[in-house]
């Protein structure tokens, strides 16, 4: 199946859960007519689909499994997204930084490297801090770092 | 002439570092992403209590531009926009620079800002009395026709096809109902306790935006050698006065558009761009290289973005009413120091107002002089390998996020929204028209709410929202851009189906 009318059946589907999602208040009106234009919407990208009024124009052409390379770093969000609460959140913009050059650096690892790769997530960290805490006054939960 | 008597005020040495420190400072968090203009007001308003009342307003008006004009540079070298209100200038500005050619974007950017600015600061120096008048006459009809003309040029906003742009800002206007109902107070959609507040518009922008940047410069990284990816090539200034002066339409476009805009209260600065690139593209014998790197879809939207700054004061600083959402921070700022809005701070308060305005006009040919300055050394954000700047992306997201309402559930809905941007973007859906569906859904829901239930006691509804010129001139512009769209659509597809 081509990526448009994967992409209309999707919508279609969206649109019916989101219809029936919504209450029967008034407070849900709004969102109401939104779910049955998601779900219209969706309907006349497949049909299109059928008729070739619209061809594919999803940006995958070629890029076929490339997404499978982001897959650490959405592990990378995930742990990232814990460690701010239980270490703090400078301590693990420190981590999340470094590791995510670990994971994606071209280069063959080597003391030399390694120390670069450090001292350069240090530096970032300290200019956050910087200019969120020091500049800005922006108050970041404390873990057990910093 | 007042501003002609109080503009040596803006001139004395304390006020000249505190407007320049303001617009370097502004041009600088603009450029983070998460520090909207907004933000970065609010944020800077409590250092601003033991100040004399002219400089305080000088530092949060030259922050105010700053920031506006300082929002484009992320967005033109990262493809994330710092604001809303830069969403328009992503769609040809990082397309310019994915060319190598970064340097004369950002020139491109900061001239048809100071233009815009400067004609918008004029507008609120010479038209004050009568523009407040036209900013009152917007009731919750023309409001509402007014956001359902922003949503009119959704479809054509960096999506592929129209059909596909529409879906997403469907999509977006579907997430700004999350949480509660803005007239009866009710929950929707709140299924866990992260959506409560619903979702903020700063960190769905900066998620939107910059996470599936992130995930998509990692794509690329770490498997061939250098990953510095974007040749580089040299422009002039002269060259890019030239070419920006030779384009007159669209800062014309721009500045009429931003003009109109930032007067009407509450609409919201954020569409004035984005309508000013719709109107730019529409018209231009080029509409074809928009979304590619035309220097037309830049100077529209940047002219608009800057015009908008000094009209969204005139229904601020004459009624109290502010025209963005950083007039209406700008209005505590006032009100700490004493000054209420309305015709006597012209009188009373006339040596702070007008010293306020004669640096906003002043700080227009600061932030073209920073900006250009900046611009010099573009080439060397061009050049951080993707790796470190994924990392550094990563975490300025979390923190401009976070630092929004010092709120992580703002940081988990922001990974959220991007991680799924990132896999809706492999079908050919682009975040710009999720983004504005989710700034012009509230605009949109309230207005129609407030217009029924005045339309119900009075007139009718049908009366109350379609007729009068003001709302039929609206409803002529939404059925003018969506016939347009579609006709576009169709023309395109007839090719395609030949070929195929």
């Amino acid at each position: 199946m081509n990526t448009d009318r994967l992409t209309g059946f999707g919508a279609l589907l969206l649109g019916i859960v989101l219809y029936s999602l919504a209450g029967d208040s008034e407070a849900y009106l709004f969102p109401r007519f939104i779910a049955v234009a998601i779900g219209l919407l969706g309907a006349v990208i497949a049909a299109a689909t059928f008729s070739r009024v619209l061809l594919p124009t999803a940006s995958t052409s070629g890029a076929g499994r490339a997404w499978l390379k982001s897959l650490p770093v959405l592990a990378v969000f995930i742990a990232y997204r814990w460690a701010m609460e239980t270490f703090g959140f400078y301590s693990s913009a420190f981590a999340a930084f470094l590791i995510i050059v670990w994971l994606y650096a071209p280069e063959p690892l080597s003391y030399r490297t390694a120390s670069k790769r450090i001292a350069i997530s240090a530096v970032f960290t300290v200019a956050i801090f910087a200019l969120f805490s020091l500049l800005l006054r922006v108050q970041t939960p404390r873990g057990m770092l910093l | 002439m007042e501003l002609l008597q109080y503009f040596p005020d803006v001139l004395t040495p304390w006020h000249l570092a505190i407007l320049s420190l303001g617009m370097i400072g502004g041009l600088l968090l603009g450029a983070t992403p998460g520090l909207s203009p907004t933000l970065a007001v609010a944020l800077l308003i409590p250092f601003t209590f033991n100040m004399e009342a002219a400089a305080a307003l000088i530092l949060l008006g030259a922050v105010y531009t700053g920031t506006v004009a300082g929002g484009a540079i992320s967005a033109i070298l990262l493809g994330i926009p710092g604001a809303p209100a830069n969403i328009a200038t992503t769609l040809d500005g990082h397309a310019l620079a994915k060319r190598g050619r970064a340097a004369e974007a950002l020139h491109y950017c900061f001239l048809s800002s100071f233009v815009g600015g400067l004609i918008g600061i004029l507008v609120l120096i010479f038209f004050t009395p009568p523009l407040a008048e036209v900013a009152l006459r917007f009731g919750p009809s023309h409001l509402f026709w007014v956001a359902i003309l922003g949503v009119t040029v959704i479809g054509s906003l960096g999506s592929k096809s129209v059909l596909k742009g529409l879906l997403a800002g469907a999509i977006g206007l579907w997430l700004a109902t999350i949480g509660y109902d803005p007239v009866l107070g009710e929950e929707r959609f709140v299924y866990s306790d992260h959506l409560t507040g619903g979702i903020n518009i700063i960190a769905a922008l900066v998620g939107l935006f910059a996470i599936p940047q992130v995930l998509g410069m990692l794509e690329g990284a770490g498997s061939t050698g250098p990953t510095a990816t974007y040749q580089l090539e040299s422009h002039g200034l002269a060259a890019s006065i030239a070419a920006t002066l030779s384009r007159w339409q669209a800062l014309a476009i721009g500045s009429v558009v931003g003009i109109f805009i930032g007067l009407i209260p509450g609409a919201g600065g954020q569409v004035a761009g984005l309508v000013a690139y719709d109107q730019a593209r529409k018209l231009s014998p080029n509409r074809d290289s928009f979304g590619k790197g035309e220097p037309e879809g830049i100077i529209a939207a940047e002219s608009a973005n800057n015009a908008m700054v000094g009209p969204s004061l005139v229904p601020l600083l004459t009624l109290g009413v502010p025209g963005s959402p950083t007039a209406a921070v700008l209005l505590g700022g006032l009100l700490i120091h004493g000054l209420f809005p309305g015709p006597n701070l012209f009188t009373l308060h006339a040596e702070v107002t007008w010293t306020f305005i004669g640096s906003l006009l002043l700080g227009q040919v600061l932030m073209l002089l920073f900006g250009l300055y900046i611009s010099r050394h573009s080439r060397l954000v061009m050049q951080v390998p993707a790796h470190y700047m994924a990392a550094a992306v990563t975490v300025l997201a979390v923190f401009g996020a976070y630092s929004v309402q010092n709120s992580l559930s703002d940081v988990i809905v922001m990974l959220t929204l991007g991680t799924g941007m990132y896999f809706a973007a492999k079908v050919g859906v682009s975040p710009a028209p999720v983004v504005l569906g989710i700034i012009l859904g509230p605009i949109a829901e309230m207005n129609y709410t407030q217009g029924k239930l005045i339309a119900e006691v009075g007139e009718g509804m049908a009366r109350y929202f379609l007729t009068g010129p003001l709302n039929i001139t609206l409803i002529g512009l939404c059925l003018a851009s969506v016939g347009y769209s579609l006709l576009a659509e169709l023309r395109s597809a007839r090719p395609r189906r030949a070929q195929a």
